[in-house]
């Protein structure tokens, strides 16, 4: 969701941006994007379908995430040229860090969980939080804490949130993303070709 | 006549073209996030 909101947050800012230069607003064009759903498509079913990820055990998750996530890096590296990108891959390389230093899960501490007010009932110590990216796991054990899910976000009572640096990255990309598209002059030379 | 028909078979092509675009480059950017972070969220919906 927080995704979504800077993508289109993104978007809406720069098709205003465009408009006021007096361009077409075209995104510049992401090559090998089919790379992104390979990594999506897995991720899906393990942590998003109902139907599929009750039945996926935990021991293949480090597997799944380590390896979808390569695929995103070579992604972006394959589009290292485009604007803002390197944005979105130091983003998820934080991301990458943090999950490959802590055996493949991202890493959640039980301080976060009490902060965001999660009731004891819903999370163990050393256990997978529901059917996220997540471990709970104390923060002396904890490598490359930083990088991990140390922030924290109490909209309201039924919506709280656990994010990382990465994540930060992750969603200010989108929106730069998106921005640039609006500010470029040979973007419209090419679009109006 | 048939010079606005063509114009304006131009600039539906060019509309779609960029409608497609944006909607496509938001699908792929919005999934790449999803795939790419790992927020946990708690009572929301989705993971990212």
């Amino acid at each position: 969701m927080i995704f979504t909101l800077a993508a289109l947050v993104g978007l809406v800012a720069g098709m205003i941006r465009a408009k006021m230069k007096a361009n077409t607003y075209f995104p510049i064009e992401l090559k090998y994007s089919w790379m992104i759903l390979l990594a999506f498509v897995p991720q899906w079913l393990v942590f998003l379908l109902p139907a599929t990820r009750e039945l996926v055990p935990n021991t293949w998750i480090p597997f799944i995430l380590i390896s979808t996530q390569l695929i995103l890096l070579v992604f972006v590296w394959l589009n290292r040229r485009q604007p803002c990108i390197w944005l979105l891959g130091l983003g998820l390389m934080f991301n990458f860090f943090a999950i490959c230093s802590n055996n493949g899960w991202m890493p959640i501490s039980p301080d976060v969980l009490q902060r965001l007010q999660v009731p004891q009932s819903a999370w163990q110590l050393w256990e997978r939080r529901g059917f996220s990216k997540d471990m709970v796991i104390p923060v002396e054990n904890t490598k490359l804490w930083i990088l991990s899910d140390i922030l924290s976000l109490n909209l309201y009572s039924r919506f709280k949130i656990a994010f990382s640096i990465g994540d930060i990255l992750i969603a200010g990309g989108i929106f730069a993303y998106f921005w640039s598209s609006g500010g470029s002059k040979t973007l419209t030379k090419e679009y109006q070709s | 006549m048939k010079t606005l028909s063509n114009l304006q078979n131009v600039f539906a092509t060019k509309v779609n073209a960029q409608t497609i675009r944006v909607i496509v480059t938001l699908i792929s950017l919005v999934l790449f996030a999803l795939a790419a972070g790992a927020p946990d969220i708690i009572g929301g919906v989705g993971m990212g």
